[in-house]
């Protein structure tokens, strides 16, 4: 294999490294156990506090059924973090983001 | 002028690279931890403003690298590699330098996207992108910035392995070069006659 090939496959993988990173969002892995997709838990979390979404994880923690959707909503300078629950699609938290969870 | 290469990388590249390492590897470490400790727990911040910081200077000092790269040839790996394997490694030192200035810059501008102004050792960071204009892409760049620290990671662990086999398996002197040893961990006359046979 000469060089040029080599740099032709080494950057398709490194393509398909980003591109396979870049179909999930963060906790995607859950995404299997839960029965509200990321879709409708924005639908339902923009509802509870309409603004712009600026981050959103799938992830395990305690409260409702342990699998939660959490965002992050900005609107008029200020984020709200709302927690949707993955199974049910309740609103679990609806609460301004404190300098304590700064990220 | 390009200074003529010696048999490892100058002390200054070495301890650099080592340094930026070490902040890499805990700064990656401090964004994963974070999530482990409960909503409001001060730590959190800590961790956070950690990884910012680490990441900042990481985008300060890969200029020196590049600089000293550029200025110093780069010491030969002995054997030599096959022209497959150098191009292979220079693609992937090419993707880090890229990533060393990209994912930071990239946290920057979602930050400041998201309304929230950042520091650099007390200084402020220049306003790359205002809220007003940047809010709609904040989630973009932020799913953009963990991608590329995801891709990272893997590179780094394969950056990390190469080096392993180099030294262990191979036993060349491409870590050697980094370490600042001149003496050869083994003896490598085996390999060498191998190759010479080879040729």
């Amino acid at each position: 294999m000469n060089s040029r090939k080599t740099m032709i496959a080494l950057t398709a993988f490194a393509a398909l490294v980003v591109s396979a990173q870049a179909s999930a969002f963060d906790g995607s892995q859950y995404a299997k156990e839960a029965t509200v997709s990321i879709e409708q838990a924005r639908a339902l979390a923009i509802k509870a506090y309409p603004g712009t979404i600026v981050e959103e994880e799938l992830e395990h923690k305690l409260g409702g059924s342990g699998l939660r959707y959490s965002f992050d909503i900005r609107a008029n300078h200020v984020t709200h973090e709302v927690a949707v629950d993955a199974k049910t699609g309740n609103i679990l938290e609806n609460s301004r983001e404190s300098s304590k969870d700064n990220d | 002028m390009i200074q003529s290469p010696g048999k490892t990388y100058s002390r200054k590249q070495r301890w650099l690279h080592w340094l930026m390492a070490l902040m890499i590897v805990s700064l990656l470490i401090a964004i994963e931890i974070k999530s482990d400790f409960p909503k409001g727990d001060p730590r959190i911040s800590q961790l956070v403003e950690w990884h910012k910081q680490a990441g900042l200077w990481v985008l300060f000092l890969v200029w020196f690298r590049l600089y000293w790269r550029y200025r110093q040839a780069t010491p030969q790996i002995l054997p030599p590699l096959s022209l497959a394997a150098r191009a292979g490694a220079h693609a992937a030192h090419v993707l880090l330098y890229l990533m060393m200035i990209g994912i930071p810059v990239l946290g920057v501008l979602f930050s400041q996207a998201k309304g929230r102004a950042i520091d650099f050792m007390g200084w402020p960071v220049p306003i790359l992108l205002d809220e007003s204009t940047g809010l709609p892409y904040a989630l973009t760049l932020k799913t953009l910035h963990q991608w590329l620290g995801n891709a990272m990671m893997y590179l780094i662990g394969i950056h990390f392995a190469s080096a392993l086999f180099h030294h262990w398996i191979r036993r060349d002197n491409t870590l050697i070069r980094m370490l600042g040893g001149h003496k050869p961990v083994a003896d490598r006359s085996f390999f060498q006659t191998t190759i010479k046979q080879e040729t």
